[in-house]
């Protein structure tokens, strides 16, 4: 099988997937106590009886469960992502103004995974055995083990509050201006930690691998530097399998980041998501947990195709 | 044309980070035949000899402990557990001052009810713990069923299993949690409900991998060939072998799940406020962040119920990753970790 | 109409509270660190006003003004139901009457504004001007239509045609029916107002007639349309579209009606833009528009809201000496000074305190407790704190049901409110910051509920007790037929840490007493568990477990929104009344509460209406269908820089209110 049509077969995979979804997300909306309308009337004295029922009625919630899919399935082929009813607006107009926001912190995140991750894994395969491996180690465990929000919390209360070095509040410059950055650090490490925990672990287990091997004792013997031996040669081999592995920490940088969106009020799809939740916004819901399903799958899928690319026999057990 | 870019890149390197990826987590070392004995031999060994590990369990087995003793339990009635070592009763307020600083009467100080933080801390431990536990056993236990018979039948079997497998996976697992925790309200058996509904895929895509491998086995071919009935080939042959690495998972993984209740706890969904559940504390004494001008900082109020979250964890952590190790699984906990 | 309420002193007088828990238990050590112990917080200052003196008013600078919400929901007002949306567009629409720091009404852009006639209708009075119309759709009997025209709908419907069966047709008034009805004399009540000349809307439109009767169109379809169209009937421009005179009517003989009938007022060009479509962020030619003293400046999607003072603002060009009830210094300004107000979304308290502190923000409200403490207690900051609407009640479900039902006897209900500790509940959760509850109604609704002072009547003998009575809860009991301990369940929402600790401390007091059994459950978070509690099947089940519910709600200046939405059978099962279904209380009860505000001597006489309620609420206490708790205080914290802060009862005028209102002299500027 050719590779376009591995990825041909893959990418078809992902829709029924993605539609799978959608159906879960609206069957638990619906099965749920409690719709958008108990969410509006329930402490507002101001709605008379008999409104909620029209209220339902203007959003189409008391069709059937199916029709009501239907409608939006419809709406979703025609770029439509429905209404988000408490407010009047459209979902995905909400989703993409959160989304770069989110898209920022991640990023963040992911660069400083990185930078942690590959000199701190290197550093721990080559000594490996050693003290500098324990701690090495130790210090991955700590990043793994961390509860994300407790340390968002503790920075905030510590470097932001305390020491007042980081600013605890929007500071409404642009996406990427300076003022911008320096807020992002604290979420951005928060979010970063776990991340960055994971792949210094993996990144010291194939590099590990990758010295055990005979090329590197061949390489060795000819007498090339030991330096030139890591960074020329075994880093690139094992870089491979952490980028494929960091296709797979997008998930756990999507979960990341709803609890540090919430502990910094960081204005991202995290957070709306949770009041999505809140306020039975079945809509904006849909919207936010597609576009993640999306990203889950999407980043599964290049991690595929990366490992396709480096190992045809993969491709074969499709 | 990409094709051959790939090809290219690989060369010379045989097995240049060749793992298939669908179990990822495994390694081909794990293929020859390990009577299950020697496993859990293998297992206590490296235990015994890991200082890390050692104090990982001494951890582990004393806050446990703790948890239990902490306060008198009885079932229906009857007290099966008489102990009470907290110092005070943890729901009770008002037994010291609000937000008074530890000190030899509140060790860890206490909360702006006037509840004591140690007690609460202690009695903590009794939710996380036991929800972690539970979650982790049922779903291993959905995991390692729907695995195997996905990775033992093979062909469309497999494929619709995998399919729905994948279906999970597209959630991020305290997404899903979350929802279904805010949505159908939390408590102690909702929990363990939506954590092991989102953890038991994990455990079904990791024993599939093995199993894939361990089926070409020589034995497990023979077995067959003498005409074994499939459901005793899998559960006498292929899953004792298979084990490994969910062994490893589960330890790791009991870990995740107390983050994931302890961070629903901080969003205030898992438990009713009040509850000492260490998340739901952390919730509550959010507040103390706020100073005000030049108001003190309590920080013991939200110190120590994180730091129990922390330690726990991180001696189970410590404890899975020297079985690890020891089974030379290389299961990362990739895709979890710190409340993800 | 400025009656001073002198309450304010007899409250004070206990709001010294120790701000720790001390005097509840064993006092621990005094941490160093902590800095607690029991020092006491003396909340009076921050109940005194804040004075400006005209001479000293800087102009100009750039307010943050910090809101408890992630970003607006609505700019539309026609649509938005999120009182945080009202706190900023207060700013840009002015209305036809305006309110004191008592929450008194007071003539605005009205000149004139006054209920004159009212009439002894009910629905059927309609009944010869109605309509058949067969609704598009029946819902558990309740039609919903679907007519021609978008800014009509049914304004009444024949109470013998309900409930609604599909494909049956019902006799209805709609907007134009309505207008026949008044034009015959058939209507509630009238309201005839004239606005000054020369206001201008921000695009220079002037103001008439015109723009108060078609702005209620834009309500038509929206989500508030409920909440307008159950009282309003018909609105008139009795001398043109472009006079100024306009005639508003109500269904009923309504004495509420003068103060809920009026809309935001909109100008020509957004008549017709639908509701929830006023909304820049979708559209950018949709700025709202009003005529108020702030336009939106610029906007973005959550982050970034700038108001800016307008250069046309109309009290300039009418005058302050035309207002008139203004009686103030000549030289008091003829609107607000700051030259912009820069809105921050900042939904976290936590995030909000730390905000003020490091001089991101200059106003926030909703502190947590003991940062606004902190902030109270330094001198570089200023708390400004009155009585305010928000009210915690305990609903008692009054079912007499085979098991359980102790609560249908009058003395049960009783002896828990008597033993509710409600001083305690404020000076231990709310560290002083509120009010315990003696009557069943808060000082800023008092005005219109009743001809005594405040502070006579929370002295009268049927008052809620602010100390838990032991004695009377047990004799109380003893008339009852029911033995002692009574178990009962105290229900509230979870996702309330102060509710649920104020419940604890209620349920600890229950079992102190050895009267009764009490245990506090917290089924679920507020929009969930009262979507459970508004079924017939809650009602029963609650009656057999003896479980009371509370929540909280805000109220308006209006006393009868504090008796009406949990009380009236025509609510059960809507906000919020839970148990009270038609029949649970005696008609002659429920007659006597719907004619504090129904009836045409308390619709055209406010002083009727006042002595209706005084016999009305000793009937209340007595029945005691519902407890009241506690009532909020409404607090606002600001930085030196901002002189002349007072925070209003009502959260939604806030900010309007601290910017500029007359009635008060009230007025901030920033002196940086």
């Amino acid at each position: 099988m050719s590779l376009q049509k591995y990825i041909l077969r893959r990418v078809l995979t992902s829709i029924p997937v993605l539609f799978g979804v959608s159906v879960v997300t609206f069957g638990i909306m619906h099965a749920a106590p409690g719709d958008v309308v108990s969410q509006m009337v329930a402490a507002n004295p101001n709605v008379p009886p008999g409104e909620s029922v029209r209220l339902r009625e203007e959003f189409g919630l008391n069709d059937p469960i199916w029709v009501q899919y239907l409608d939006w399935m419809q709406g979703i082929f025609t770029g439509d992502f429905g209404e988000v009813y408490s407010s009047s607006r459209s979902a995905d107009t909400i989703v993409m103004a959160r989304l770069p926001e989110t898209l920022l912190l991640g990023a963040f995140g992911w660069v400083f995974a990185i930078l942690i991750a590959v000199p701190g894994g290197i550093y721990a395969a080559v000594n490996k055995d050693e003290l500098g491996d324990d701690v090495s180690r130790f210090a991955a465990l700590s990043g793994i083990s961390i509860p994300n929000f407790w340390l968002g919390l503790m920075l905030m209360a510590i470097f932001a509050v305390q020491l007042d070095l980081f600013p605890t509040l929007d500071p409404q410059t642009g996406l990427l201006s300076r003022e911008m950055l320096w807020w992002l650090i604290l979420p951005g490490v928060t979010i970063g930690t776990a991340a960055s925990a994971n792949m210094m672990r993996i990144m010291r287990t194939s590099m590990a691998e990758e010295l055990n091997k005979e090329y590197v004792t061949a390489a060795r013997a000819k007498g090339l530097p030991e330096r030139t031996v890591i960074l020329k040669h075994v880093l690139r081999n094992s870089l491979i399998s952490v980028t494929t592995v960091a296709a797979f920490l997008t998930a756990s940088l999507v979960s990341g980041s709803v609890v540090v969106e919430v502990v910094f009020a960081w204005p991202g799809l995290g957070r709306e998501l949770v009041e999505a939740i809140q306020l039975r916004e079945i809509n904006l819901l849909m919207a936010i947990t597609l576009l993640t399903g999306a990203v889950v799958v999407l980043a599964n899928l290049l991690a595929d195709i990366v490992y396709a690319l480096l190992d045809p026999r993969i491709r074969d057990e499709y | 044309m990409s094709t051959e870019r790939g090809r290219i890149q690989i060369s010379g390197f045989e097995t240049g980070g060749g793992e298939d990826w669908e179990s990822e987590t495994a390694q081909e070392k794990q293929e020859e035949y390990v009577e299950p004995m020697s496993l859990w031999r293998r297992i206590v060994s490296r235990l015994a000899r890991d200082r890390l590990a050692l104090i990982g369990i001494v951890v582990v087995v004393l806050m446990t402990v703790t948890a239990l003793v902490a306060r008198p339990i009885s079932v229906s009635g009857m007290t099966v557990q008489p102990f009470s070592l907290a110092p005070f009763d943890p729901t009770a307020t008002a037994v010291g001052g609000r937000h008074d600083a530890p000190s030899m009467t509140h060790l860890m100080g206490t909360n702006r009810q006037g509840q004591d933080m140690l007690s609460r801390v202690m009695v903590g431990g009794r939710y996380s713990i036991s929800i972690g536990l539970v979650v982790t056993a049922i779903a291993a236990t959905v995991g390692v069923i729907y695995g195997s018979i996905s990775g033992y039948f093979g062909g469309w079997v497999d494929s619709v299993l995998m399919r729905f497998l994948d279906l999970v996976f597209a959630f991020p697992a305290l997404v899903l949690a979350l929802i279904l925790v805010a949505l159908f309200g939390g408590g102690f058996w909702p929990l363990v409900g939506a954590f092991a509904l989102v953890g038991w895929a994990s455990y079904a895509r990791i024993i599939r991998g093995e199993i894939l491998k361990v089926k070409q086995n020589e034995y497990v071919l023979a077995a067959k060939a003498l005409g074994a009935r499939d459901r005793s080939v899998l559960f006498r042959h292929i899953i004792p072998n298979a084990i490994a690495p969910v062994v490893v998972q589960a330890t790791l993984s009991i870990g995740t799940v107390v983050i994931g209740v302890a961070a629903l706890g901080f969003l205030g969904i898992g438990f009713s406020p009040g509850t000492p559940e260490w998340g739901t504390m952390l919730d509550a004494e959010r507040d103390t962040l706020a100073t005000g001008a030049g108001g003190a900082w309590y920080w013991w109020a939200t110190i120590f119920p994180g730091l129990m979250i922390f330690l726990f964890v991180m001696s189970m952590n410590m404890i899975g990753d020297v079985i690890n190790d020891a089974l030379d699984t290389q299961v990362d906990d990739v895709g979890h970790g710190g409340g993800g | 109409m400025s009656r001073q309420l002198s309450s304010r002193e007899s409250i004070i007088n206990r709001r010294r509270v120790l701000q720790g828990i001390a005097a509840a238990g064993v006092a621990g050590v005094a941490g160093c660190l902590g800095g607690n112990g029991d020092e006491e917080v003396d909340i009076d200052a921050a109940l005194e006003r804040n004075e400006v003196d005209v001479d000293e008013i800087v102009e100009g600078g750039r307010l943050e003004f910090a809101i408890p919400r992630s970003s607006i929901s609505d700019y539309d007002q026609a649509q938005s139901t999120q009182a945080e949306d009202s706190v900023v567009f207060e700013a840009v629409y002015d209305g036809l009457l305006t309110t004191n720091s008592d929450a008194e009404s007071y003539l605005w852009m009205a000149e004139e504004y006054e209920a004159d006639e009212a009439n002894d209708v009910s629905a059927t009075d309609y009944e010869e001007y109605m309509i058949e119309v067969e609704p598009a759709e029946v819902e558990d009997g309740i039609p919903i239509f679907d007519l021609d025209d978008d800014t009509n709908l049914v304004l009444i419907q024949h109470p013998d045609d309900l409930p609604a069966e599909d494909g049956e047709s019902i006799r209805v008034i709609t907007r134009d029916e309505a207008a026949d009805a008044v034009a015959d004399g058939v209507f509630g009540v009238r309201v005839e107002g004239r606005l000054h000349e020369g206001i201008e809307f921000h695009n220079g439109e002037e103001l008439t007639a015109e723009n108060v009767v078609r702005s209620y169109d834009r309500y038509v379809g929206s989500d508030n349309q409920g909440q307008m169209f159950d009282s309003f009937l018909h609105a008139e421009a009795t001398d043109g579209d472009d006079g100024y005179e306009f005639e508003l009517y109500a269904q009923d003989p309504d004495a509420a009606a003068f103060i809920e009938l009026p809309p935001m007022i909109y100008p020509s060009e957004h008549f017709d833009v639908p509701a929830g479509e006023l909304d820049p962020r979708d559209d950018e030619d949709m700025v709202p528009i009003g005529t108020g003293p702030y336009e939106v400046a610029e906007f973005d999607e959550s982050q970034q809201l700038l108001l800016e003072r307008t250069d046309n603002y109309w009290v300039e060009e009418v005058g302050l000496e035309n207002i008139p009830w203004y009686d103030g210094p000549a030289d008091f300004p003829e609107g607000p000074v700051i030259d912009e107000i820069n809105i921050r979304f900042v939904d976290d308290s936590t995030g909000r305190s730390n905000a003020l502190e490091d001089g991101d923000v200059d106003i926030a409200y909703e502190l947590p407790s003991e940062a606004r403490n902190n902030f109270h207690t330094s001198d570089d900051y200023v708390v400004s704190a009155t009585e305010a609407l928000g009210f915690k009640f305990m609903q008692f479900p009054m079912d007499d049901t085979d098991t359980g039902g102790a609560f249908a006897e009058r003395e049960v209900r009783q002896a828990v409110s008597a033993l509710i500790p409600r001083q305690q509940i404020v000076d231990l959760v709310e560290q002083g910051w509120g009010d315990p509850a003696q009557v069943p109604f808060p000082s800023p609704a008092a005005d219109l509920g009743t001809a005594q002072e405040y502070d006579e009547i929370v002295e009268e003998d049927w008052a809620y007790n602010v100390e838990p009575d032991v004695e009377e809860a047990e004799a109380l009991l003893e008339e009852a037929s029911i033995e002692t301990p009574v178990e009962v369940v105290i229900e509230t929402n979870s996702d309330d840490d102060e509710r649920v600790d104020k419940m604890e401390l209620v349920v600890d007091e229950l079992n102190d007493s050895g009267l009764f059994e009490a245990e506090l459950e917290t089924p679920a978070e507020l929009g969930d568990w009262t979507s459970e509690l508004y079924t017939d099947e809650a009602r029963t089940d609650n009656a057999e477990r003896n479980a009371p519910a509370v929540i909280g709600l805000a109220g308006t200046p209006d006393t009868h929104g504090f008796i009406e939405a949990i009380t009236d059978p025509d609510n059960y099962n809507g906000c919020c009344n839970f148990f009270l279904a038609e029949g649970v209380l005696p008609d002659e009860f429920v007659d006597q509460l719907r004619g504090c505000r129904f009836g045409v001597d308390v619709a055209e006489d406010q002083d009727a209406r006042r002595a209706a309620y005084d016999e009305f609420w000793p009937e209340y206490a007595d029945m005691c269908a519902n407890t009241i708790v506690d009532y909020s205080l409404n607090t606002g914290t600001t930085n030196t820089d901002v002189v002349g802060f007072n925070v209003h009862p009502q959260t939604q005028i806030i900010l309007s209110y601290a910017l500029y209102n007359p009635a008060d002299e009230q007025i901030i500027y920033l002196d940086r």
